[in-house]
């Protein structure tokens, strides 16, 4: 750990000390991890899940189908992480017309162990569950939600899959240029992380400690990460053959899409050359929560309220233009005719 | 065309009676021209500043004083920014929402804390205020430089207030100052909010829009359904912070696409409005040209609708890194234009701002 990640954590858990909130502080052990599990486990049960099976790989997956319309988020997470890294933010769109279609990645949460991680297999492997979701339940439309490497790998398929269901992409916290250069400090990353731990609530411990910072949040992801015997599902260090596919090209495929686009990050701006010249231009939503100590590069688990504040409005001004215009913003237009998607 | 430039601005609505020329050519300049004055008066700055009545000859000495402190990207303390904002509100709070404008006029677009760049700037448009300009917004952010160039640009404000109109942009904001960069600078450079707190107290009083001889509309953004006459524009209140819908932020916020009608902006806030948007636009108000900033252009200004609207962006290399030249817009008192390109000014190296690597990443 560098000396600077040292203070950061000495920080961070100076500030939780004065407002009380400090990890060490919480009750510990088996009765506590007892409830976690239940709970992690009670709302999961809130989604239809199904596994999908391509090539002998199984994917785990949980829908969540709308109440009226059929718009559907269609969430993949990053590496490491699971499906249940967005059960925080569905909780918190409360809009009928979303639905949500979470799953796990290959090697990820309960889908099964693979070799091959590449960006191409990735998009495949997306390709394969969009194909059947959409055949299963006809959703009017499709709104891309990825979270790192997931927000990778959806830019990469809108530009290979041109469907036109899909009207929105949004990346969470992904940025080309500062993937690629994080990159390199990874595979120390992955060496120092514990390979196990006494319990739940310790993992989850570990995780608010720099990771996380939304202990709603984590106590439905974190449980998600671990077998029975609380060490990792994923290994992550048989991805990193591939790393060097995930992200090249990332900005350019973001900004060819032709939907509705939006980019969430969380700390202070990190665009590279094209997405600031696309920002300036118009060209997509930026939303920077900067300022901000307690979220990370985990916004939509740190902040699922603001985040899921931002996804339904970007969702509706997509879709329903004057009706978001009229309902939500309280706005009429005078003149000049209506107002086109 | 022989007015006097040097006329109050509340004497400005008066004088309506002069003509505006029919026939306007446009001329492009290559990037590397050099700039020569010629039709512009080289007035002094003594005869501009005796239009500004309220300024007794301590004010005088005290700007000036600021402004050579500013002009060689040293940024004036605290107190001295609390005295600059008191005096900037006591101009600025008198000026419209339309703020009527003359030519001759040098327009420029975004400028992004790029404090050098701005000097650039004034290299090649001539100096102020023997040139008249017209700022379209968006001054802090981004650049590394947004409290001497806001200093800067206020103090000339106050200085010589008929020789040069600063509008509000976007940026001009408390909410978006926060994510993008300025609120972080004043607190490195002041070690406190105080000069934020100033400086985006005092935005709230930046004119929204320009009207330059009745005939070119000047703004940050673009037009919104909500405004149809620049008689609206008139009616609203702007003294508050830029707000996340309504008129007054799509003002500030809307781009003019290629589609027809009213759109949804990418952006999130404000709209896209189309050619037919524009020349119903430029033909209900009686106006020749709608100029505004907002969007990077590579060449440093861009035409669309039909030359219904021009873009003007004045940061060259915006941030230091997208490569695109900068401009601005003269328009000579027979409302010819001409646009004046640059290339980032030669300067020594930016100074090194460490990017925090994230801590994981994938």
């Amino acid at each position: 750990m560098s000396d600077l990640h040292k203070s950061f954590l000495k920080r961070i858990k100076q500030q939780e000390n004065r407002l009380g909130i400090s990890i060490n502080e919480e009750k510990n052990g088996d009765d506590d991890d007892n409830d976690i599990i239940e709970n992690y486990k009670e709302f999961k049960s809130t989604f239809k899940a199904k596994i999908y099976e391509k090539d002998g790989c199984q994917f785990q997956t949980y829908y969540k189908p709308p109440k009226d319309n059929n718009h559907v988020l269609f969430c993949h997470h990053g590496a490491g992480s699971s499906s249940m890294t967005f059960g925080e933010l569905t909780k918190f769109i409360n809009d009928d017309s979303i639905g949500f279609f979470l799953f796990d990645m290959r090697g990820h949460g309960n889908s099964t162990i693979q070799e091959n991680y590449s960006l191409d297999v990735l998009v495949d492997d997306v390709h394969y569950l969009l194909s059947n979701f959409i055949k299963e339940y006809n959703p009017d439309s499709i709104f891309f939600l990825g979270h790192s490497l997931g927000g990778a790998v959806f830019a990469k398929y809108t530009k290979i899959h041109k469907i036109s269901l899909i009207k929105g992409l949004i990346l969470l916290d992904i940025v080309e240029e500062t993937a690629v250069s994080a990159l390199s400090s990874m595979p120390q990353f992955i060496a120092n992380r514990p390979t196990t731990f006494s319990s739940i609530s310790k993992a989850i411990d570990w995780h608010m400690n720099f990771l996380l910072f939304n202990i709603n949040s984590a106590r439905i992801s974190i449980p998600d990460l671990f077998h029975k015997n609380l060490t990792w599902k994923t290994d992550l260090s048989q991805t990193e053959n591939y790393w060097n596919t995930w992200f090249t090209g990332l900005s350019d495929n973001f900004l060819n899409f032709q939907g509705s686009k939006l980019l969430i990050l969380s700390a202070h701006e990190t665009l590279d050359k094209r997405l600031m010249i696309g920002q300036m231009q118009g060209k997509y939503q930026l939303v920077i929560f900067g300022n901000n100590e307690k979220s990370g590069h985990f916004i939509h688990e740190d902040l699922a309220k603001q985040v899921s504040i931002c996804i339904s409005d970007f969702i509706k001004k997509s879709m329903y233009p004057e009706k978001f215009m009229r309902d939500d913003l309280g706005i009429t237009p005078k003149w000049g005719g209506n107002i086109n998607k | 065309m022989d007015l006097d430039n040097d006329v109050p601005m509340e004497d400005v609505e008066e004088q309506e009676t002069h003509t505006s020329p029919t026939s306007i050519s446009s001329s492009i300049k290559p990037s590397n021209s050099s700039k020569t004055i010629t039709s512009q008066q080289q007035d002094s700055a003594t005869t501009s500043a005796k239009s500004s009545s309220q300024l007794d000859s301590s004010s005088i000495g005290l700007l000036d004083s600021w402004i050579e402190k500013l002009s060689k990207c040293e940024p004036l303390n605290e107190s001295d920014v609390k005295k600059l904002c008191d005096m900037a509100i006591e101009v600025l709070q008198f000026e419209e929402n339309v703020q009527p404008v003359q030519v001759p006029v040098t327009i420029c677009g975004d400028v992004h804390g790029q404090f050098h760049d701005l000097m650039e700037l004034f290299k090649i448009g001539g100096p102020c205020p023997d040139t008249n300009y017209l700022f379209m917004g968006d001054y802090v952010d981004r650049g590394y430089y947004s409290v001497e160039t806001v200093s800067y640009l206020v103090c000339m404000k106050v200085r010589f207030p008929n020789r040069i109109t600063i509008l509000r942009g976007n940026h001009e904001s408390r909410q978006i100052t926060q994510v993008y960069g300025f609120y972080d600078e004043c607190l490195r450079k002041y070690g406190s909010a105080t000069v934020w707190k100033l400086f985006t107290d005092l935005f709230d009083y930046f004119p929204i829009t320009a009207l330059v001889d009745n005939k070119i509309f000047c703004l940050h953004g673009g037009l919104s359904p909500m405004i149809e006459t620049i008689d609206q524009v008139r009616e609203l209140n702007r003294i508050q912070e830029v707000p996340h819908e309504g008129p007054m932020c799509d003002l500030l916020w809307s781009d003019p696409d290629d589609r027809g009608g009213w759109g949804i902006s990418p952006r999130g806030a404000g709209f896209t409005f189309g050619q037919d948007i524009s020349e119903q636009f430029n033909h209900t108000n009686d106006l020749s040209l709608i100029a505004r900033a907002h969007q990077l252009v590579m060449e440093g200004f861009s035409w669309s609708h039909q030359e219904s609207v021009v873009t003007i962006f004045s940061a060259p290399n915006y941030c230091y890194r997208c490569g695109n030249q900068a401009a601005i817009m003269e328009v000579d008192e027979q409302h010819n234009r001409q646009f004046l390109q640059y290339d980032p000014s030669v300067r020594p190296g930016e100074p090194t701002v460490t990017r925090k690597t994230p801590d994981y990443f994938l």
